[in-house]
């Protein structure tokens, strides 16, 4: 779906290349996370692979072609999710939508949609009297408008409660299902643990690691498991995963001790990146 | 042609949801109050007057008003990614400040016929909005590729109405006076401006008038060239470059 090979941008303003390099590419049907820390890159490369932005160095290839080979007809095909509220404060949902919609060829049935994200009986508020949550949740409703194949989603549960961040991830995931493609750019790692297919990091412009979430904690974690036991006072235990239905020791901890604890000693992407770019996430 | 009528819609929704159409209805109001104390004779002479004022600094403010407001609310971003050509965008919002010039011309039209026999050549004076307007709201959109706010916005007309529009006060108050500055004023848009707008009263030689109507129409589409060209960059810089 997207080639991206030797991708180099420097701001017009700027003095050095902020995207130094990078090369990834993902399929149809693929939920691609872009993940890295504020500064990193992250969303100067969505505004490339998304036209927004002119001037880069290497390539970038939209379904096979060339994106200097499109005109602004690709944004009939594509969906562009911002992490900040992007509406008409004083029109009301239904006109902001209204307005968006009428300029493309196609776009989706508003009503389903607006009921999931539950903001069906407030589309004819003003946007100025929403609240975040529903601001971030309109701006999803504006990026799934034209019922595109591919979709750019900056930080999409960022301000959301949990129980609304489960709805918005819920429909990524049957969008995925149906065909759709999303590239996902995040801090948020355990979204982009539940939801992407392969991940990216990104530091400095460059790029550290690409793999699937499952594949990053095979290799980066431990293949042990931590046990917490009581024995007088809190004690732990590491034992090898291989093996371990033989393993006379931590058998007899589990005929013998009181067990508080047991988990496995696998790591998280918080962890795995920390650990690859030598950068903290929320630093 | 139906991107270009969509985008004006929403331009002209937007300009009565943020009270800038209820803004030039004070305006108008305003006008009409100059108009009413003008005196008793004839405001012919007058008329033309308040629709420079009208269709030059009003449509270069208006627009940047217009642009500004979508540049704060982040909405422009919302813009950059919809499937609509740049002349589109740029020329619904071009449209939308003409439109407004065109209403507070027919509500003093009427007005002055109503009340203050005005007797003024009527589709002449509606060519002169629509031109004046249509130069001076580019200088004002190029103006607002570059400002931040409101009060850069206000600063930078005034640099303008100090720049371009004091020597035509000046030179009409017979201050400034000689064949040079007669002659530099050609290059002067509101120079040119004030020139078309008087035209329709008869009192300017249709030499002059010529000149300035050919002068604005080609100066509004230099302007809106660099417009268009600028636009990317402009782009570039409000979507986070």
């Amino acid at each position: 779906m997207f080639e991206v090979t030797d991708l180099r941008y420097k701001y017009p303003t700027g003095k050095e290349d902020v995207i130094r390099g990078i090369s990834f590419a993902f399929e149809q049907g693929e939920i691609f996370g872009f993940l890295g820390p504020s500064g990193a890159g992250k969303s100067t490369t969505q505004k490339l692979m998304t036209g927004i932005l002119k001037g880069f160095r290497g390539k970038v290839r939209y379904q096979g072609k060339d994106l200097g080979g499109y005109g602004r007809e690709i944004y009939r095909d594509i969906g562009v999710g911002f992490e900040v509220p992007v509406h008409f404060s004083k029109l009301t949902a239904m006109e902001n939508l209204g307005f968006y919609g009428r300029l493309y060829p196609r776009r989706i049935d508003l009503e389903p949609l607006l009921k999931r994200v539950g903001l069906w009986e407030d589309r004819n508020k003003r946007v100025a009297e929403f609240s975040r949550g529903m601001k971030v949740r309109l701006n999803f409703v504006r990026a799934m408008l034209n019922d595109p194949k591919m979709l750019f989603l900056d930080e999409p549960t960022a301000g959301l409660d949990p129980q609304n961040a489960r709805i918005i991830k819920d429909i990524v995931l049957e969008y995925r299902k149906a065909g759709g493609t999303v590239f996902l750019t995040t801090h948020a790692m355990h979204d982009a643990d539940e939801l992407c297919d392969r991940v990216a990091f990104i530091a400095d412009g460059e790029l550290r690691e690409i793999d699937s979430p499952m594949n990053l904690k095979l290799r980066f974690g431990s293949r042990v498991l931590n046990v917490e036991y009581r024995d007088e006072e809190l004690r732990r235990a590491s034992f090898p995963l291989d093996g371990l239905a033989d393993n006379q020791d931590f058998l007899g901890l589990l005929r013998t001790k009181e067990i508080v604890t047991i988990h496995s000693g696998e790591t998280t992407l918080d962890d795995i990146f920390i650990k690859v770019t030598g950068v903290k996430l929320h630093a | 042609m139906r991107e270009l009528m969509a985008l004006y819609s929403g331009e002209v929704l937007r300009m009565r949801r943020y009270n800038i159409a209820a803004a030039s209805v004070v305006v108008v109001v305003l006008w009409v109050a100059v108009l009413h104390f003008a005196g008793a004779g004839n405001i012919d002479l007058v008329f033309p007057l308040i629709m420079f004022a009208d269709a030059t600094l009003m449509s270069f403010l208006l627009i940047g008003v217009i642009m500004l407001f979508e540049k704060q609310e982040g909405a422009t971003k919302s813009m950059l990614v919809l499937p609509i050509s740049k002349a589109g965008y740029l020329g619904a919002k071009i449209a939308a400040t003409i439109t407004s010039s065109l209403l507070t011309l027919t509500l003093l039209l009427i007005y002055g016929y109503a009340f203050r026999d005005l007797s003024i050549n009527v589709p002449g004076i509606y060519g002169a909005v629509i031109l004046s307007a249509f130069a001076f709201c580019l200088v004002g959109l190029i103006i607002t590729y570059r400002v931040r706010d409101f009060t850069q916005m206000l600063m930078s007309m005034f640099v303008f109405v100090l720049a371009f529009a004091l020597p035509t006060l000046l030179e009409a108050l017979h201050v400034l006076k000689g064949e040079w500055i007669t002659r530099l004023q050609y290059l002067n848009p509101t120079k040119s401006a004030l020139n078309v707008l008087m035209a329709p009263t008869g009192h300017v030689a249709s030499k002059d008038v010529w000149i300035s109507a050919i002068y604005l129409a080609v100066l509004g589409l230099v302007l809106g060239w660099v417009a268009w060209r600028r636009f990317d960059a402009y782009a570039a810089k409000e979507i986070g470059g």
